[in-house]
């Protein structure tokens, strides 16, 4: 089976997890030394279920990557390899990572070999946003990329705001901790002219990743050291926004990304870690232009570059070269022009029209090289009436693909709808109810179709259905208790043409295979409020749980009605953050029920539950012009030997330090 | 198991009781246990990889009782928190009175109790994949390119022996030990097959000569006379992932170290008993995996219909009770759990069914 495994082992990222917060933040700016922009975010209205976190959210939840944060929503789940060099994927209502798509600034992040993006590489430290929608944005102008997944998730750079009679910003901040971590970072933003300001952030992410765990051997539990987990990378990044005479607005925007890292793999008996390591280099430049030419319509223009190379080393292999060393480059050529119609004050309407050409080398042998051209065209339509609104799409993709070696995938053509209304029933309540339905796809990856042995260029899209129906009412108060939020969703989702990887004639060869329906079947729940206890104190508070029974169901499998892997029944996460005059103290839990992480529901394939629990305090404040804040973080508190993906440990508790100073 | 245990044995009886009368600091570990009827049989359950799964089975033919994990609980206090086994089992023997398992993952060799299947020793050994025993010693093929070479009395390793490249099965013959090369680690990086047996002296613990046979050659199985036969895995052609050089099945004579003949399909299972070989073959058939029943004396060769009318997914392993002549066939399934069969000779039916582990794939018999 090793050789096999082998060529699974780059392949297959499992799936599925759980967590959640959303938070809907009403004023309170006040004692925010940071400006950034209001973080009111209309998110009651949308007809499909949203979540977002402010910058001052963020702030609360113990987070240093966007990984970290976005396991506080709902429905959510994060899957963790564990230590700060680990992989992290978002897996939204367990349709699987690659169901989601990731959007920085407004444009597409993608990975066209595997279909995972991951989150554990995108630090918070200039974000000022994140945004997550089951489904997708409810705003029209915008790319058909952005209608082409099952749910979309948003981040958001901090944009130049400059205080008033100032032309720069700058913010200078260090993060220490456990596990060797160093991490200085760096913003610069300045205003260039009235209408143009420059942008430039970097930050150093260097940690040995080395921690304690207990491995249990039976009945005794044995201390062991996670080793092989260490990360060293630097982000530079640099933007040029502006405003132009005609009022369009522009943005251009740079990313450099490198980094090396350990890759620890599963720790088994006798074998804690392995001594697999990883090298990524990627860059993009990504540029948009928006133009809002009468009342009637409106334009946007989005163009990327993206160029992704890893190389991957393992030095165990035991060929005649001593190692096993493979080095992928991905290139991304995007361009997209979305336009809206303003047709009347009820209606409006939008077509989308984008590009992507892909390509991925390899230095395997005779390695298929494949590029992909897809063409994303999208119609939408919205109409707004009173306290009704509906929303409907269609997206065309059109996807073609060529090879150097072997055969293509060839062209593939795919119609998928979906449609959304919400309502406000009562015209003195904030209630509002929403329901969709979406039909979506996900193409086949390159891994999928072109990788050595298991790759299959006769797979189909594998396709997902969702219905949802929710409600959210939002009460203020004029009292001590300023505001209360209530959010559910119920919600069906199936998978059909699953693509997975099974065995043929015989256990030795595998083949990629479109086997497979999934039905999911989910509950949403989150309240959340903040409390003024007198001028000085203030709670910001919510709660949020999932329920979910994801159940395969395969026609005549040998685990028909048992749960997929890693998608626990129940899930849910926690948080109080309250502030006293300039300090701040957090408190955020997370929880993820038990759960399975192999197909078949066998007590030895169960794995724990666990509750986490994080504390962070804050205290800020200013010293001449210079803004400072200093941040104390204890993270797993209670120190819970828990794992996300089975044999892959988490850290137990741990602490970090950071400094930061503004002006 | 692979190798035939009646010859090893007696080999290795042989050979060691001299060495034995003037080296007693460990009790005999080739007592006569011939004449002891078999009493069980462990069963080895692969994993999944990087599960950590893997794991032992014991059937108890007194009681008739199956202790699906008897690793795990024999080796903690608590039966709730069986110890695991550990990552990919590839292989294992009895010798003696110890039960050797192979770990690939692991990079493991448990020395285990074989009437409890308490842990005696754990020995490293890195990437290790089959067992054979000859002389007192058990020799493991190691990914290391290295056939590792275990002293059973002093539990410790005393020799390395370089082989070929990527070394997978191993089984003893007469006076010698045979190991299959496979290269495999190399042709998947762009380099080679290897195509070549290695034979080993037990006593000089070198490689004696190299026999050329055929690319990717990953199983070998002696009959427990002068023959031993090599089996070939599928080779691919690189460009479209089609079967560019099918498995084969060769034969080799150990009097003259060369092929005199070539079966036009490859096994990947196959034991003897009593002038007949069972055999297991993925492409006999298209798309299949075949029970095959060969006549060693007339060298006839058909379908066994032993386990027909048996739905089997993918056979996994297979071994025959030498005091009955009971086959026993294990059946892997990637999305559930294995299937082990019995076929019980005396009965002329197929009389035991359980649900075993992830991936059961080798049998040892218990003395």
């Amino acid at each position: 089976m090793s050789r096999v495994y082998l060529y699974l082992i780059l392949l297959f990222i499992p799936s599925l997890l759980k967590a959640q917060v959303d938070t809907v933040h009403y004023g309170d700016t006040l004692r925010r030394v940071e400006i950034t922009r209001p973080t009111f975010y209309k998110e009651e209205a949308s007809t499909m279920p949203v979540q977002h976190l402010s910058k001052k959210d963020l702030d609360n939840l113990n987070s240093i990557s966007v990984s970290d944060a976005i396991k506080f929503f709902s429905g959510v789940q994060v899957l963790d390899y564990g230590g700060i060099g680990g992989m992290k994927t978002i897996d939204v209502r367990s349709l699987s990572s690659n169901h989601t798509s990731i959007f920085y600034n407004g444009i597409a992040i993608n990975n066209a070999q595997n279909g995972q993006v991951d989150l554990g590489k995108f630090s918070l430290d200039n974000i000022e946003s994140i945004t997550l929608f089951n489904g997708q944005q409810t705003k029209l102008l915008i790319p058909a990329k952005a209608f082409s997944s099952a749910s979309t998730l948003l981040l958001e750079s901090q944009k130049p705001v400059f205080e008033e009679g100032k032309t720069s910003h700058l913010k200078v901040g260090a993060r220490v901790g456990d596990f060797g971590l160093f991490n200085p970072s760096l913003l610069w933003q300045q205003k260039l002219s009235k209408n143009t300001s420059v942008s430039f952030n970097t930050e150093w992410v260097k940690a040995n990743g080395r921690y304690d765990f207990y491995y249990a051997k039976g009945d005794t539990d044995t201390l062991i050291n996670r080793q092989n987990s260490d990360v060293d990378a630097l982000r530079l990044e640099a933007a040029l926004m502006g405003t132009l005479k005609d009022s369009s607005i522009w943005e251009i925007r740079l990313y450099n990304y490198t980094s090396e890292r350990g890759l620890p793999g599963a720790a088994v008996d006798n074998k804690y870690y392995s001594n697999d390591r990883q090298w990524d280099k990627d860059f993009f430049v990504q540029g948009r232009w928006e133009k809002k030419y009468n009342d009637i319509y409106s334009l946007l223009i989005n163009a990327k570059y993206d160029r992704l190379n890893l190389r991957y080393k393992d030095p165990d292999f035991h060929n005649t070269q001593g190692f096993l060393e493979n080095n992928y480059k991905q290139k991304e050529a995007y361009v997209s022009a979305a336009n809206l119609f303003v047709l009347s004050n009820t209606l409006k309407s939008s077509v989308s029209v984008d590009y992507f050409y892909n390509k991925l080398d390899a230095d395997l042998k005779d390695f298929a090289y494949p590029e992909r051209h897809t063409l994303l065209i999208n119609a939408a339509i919205e109409w707004k009436k009173n306290n009704f609104q509906i929303q409907a799409n269609g997206l065309t993709a059109i996807l073609k693909e060529n090879v150097r070696v072997g055969n293509s995938a060839g062209t593939k053509q795919i119609l998928s709808p979906s449609i959304s209304a919400s309502w406000k029933p009562f015209a003195d309540q904030n209630l509002y109810v929403r329901s969709f339905f979406k039909s979506i796809f996900r193409a086949p990856t390159f891994n999928d179709s072109y990788y050595t042995i298991i790759g299959s260029t006769s797979l189909n899209p594998e396709y997902v259905n969702q219905y949802d129906l929710g409600f959210t009412w939002q009460k203020a108060f004029n009292s001590r208790f300023q505001q209360v939020t209530f959010k559910a969703d119920a919600y069906h989702n199936r998978i059909k043409d699953r693509i997975t990887a099974i065995p043929l004639a015989n256990l030795f060869r595998w083949s990629m295979v479109n086997l497979g329906r999934v039905e999911i079947n989910g509950l949403d729940l989150g309240v959340s409020g903040n409390v003024a206890m007198d001028a000085n104190i203030n709670l910001d508070l919510g709660v949020n749980y999932t329920y979910q029974k994801a159940l395969d169901k395969t026609p005549n499998g040998a685990n028909f009605n048992q749960f997929i892997p890693y998608a626990p029944r129940n899930s849910g996460s926690g948080f109080i953050a309250a502030s006293y005059k300039a300090f701040g103290l957090n408190y955020n839990v997370l929880y993820t029920g038990e759960r399975y992480s192999l197909r078949t529901n066998i007590a030895g394939n169960q794995m724990e539950d666990w509750f986490i629990q994080n504390l962070s305090v804050s205290y800020q404040n200013k010293l001449a012009k210079l803004n400072y804040k200093l941040l104390a973080e204890a993270n797993n508190i209670t120190n819970i030997n828990y794992t996300v993906i089975r044999n892959y440990p988490m850290p137990g508790r741990n602490y970090r330090i950071s400094f930061q100073i503004s002006y | 198991m692979k190798i035939n245990f009646n010859i090893s044995r007696l080999a290795a009886f042989v050979l060691l009781s001299a060495f034995l009368t003037s080296c007693s600091k460990d009790k005999p570990f080739t007592p006569d246990e011939q004449s002891d009827p078999i009493s069980g049989v462990y069963v080895l359950n692969e994993g999944d990889f990087q599960a950590n799964n893997a794991s032992l089975s014991y059937i108890d033919f007194l009681t008739g009782n199956i202790t699906l994990d008897i690793y795990g609980t024999a080796n903690s206090s608590d039966p709730t928190k069986p110890k695991a086994l550990g990552d990919i089992a590839n292989d294992m023997g009895i010798y003696g009175s110890l039960l050797y398992v192979v770990v690939n993952e692991s990079n493991k060799i448990e020395i285990l109790n074989a009437s409890n299947a308490k842990i005696v020793k754990t020995i490293n050994v890195d990437q290790p994949r089959n067992i054979a025993f000859h002389s007192g010693k058990a020799f493991i093929t190691s990914y290391k390119n290295d056939v590792f070479v275990l002293d059973t009395l002093s539990k410790t390793v005393v020799a390395e022996i370089a082989v070929g490249r990527t070394p997978e099965r191993i089984v003893a013959s007469g006076n010698k030990l045979y190991v299959a090369n496979a290269g495999w680690a190399d042709a998947i990086t762009g380099g080679e097959y290897d195509n070549t047996v290695s034979v080993i002296d037990p006593v000089s613990l070198k490689v004696e000569t190299t026999i050329t046979v055929a690319d990717n050659i990953d199983n070998i199985f002696a009959d427990g006379k002068d023959k031993i036969y090599v089996s070939s895995a599928d080779i691919y052609n690189t460009i479209d992932w089609t079967i560019a050089v099918p498995s084969r099945l060769y034969r080799i004579d150990t009097k003259t170290n060369k092929v005199d003949k070539t079966y036009e399909f490859g096994a990947h299972l196959m034991t003897f008993y009593e002038d007949k070989a069972y055999l297991v073959s993925s492409n006999y058939k298209a798309d299949k995996d075949t029970f095959l029943e060969m006549d060693l004396t007339t060298e006839t060769l058909k379908e066994s219909d032993i386990f027909k009318g048996i739905e089997l997914n993918h056979i996994y392993g297979l071994a025959i009770d030498s005091d009955n002549g009971n086959i026993w066939l294990s059946d892997a399934n990637y999305s559930e759990l294995g299937k082990v069969r019995r076929y019980n000779k005396k009965l002329n039916k197929v009389d035991l069914t359980y649900t075993a582990g992830a991936f059961p794939s080798v049998f040892a018999f218990k003395r």
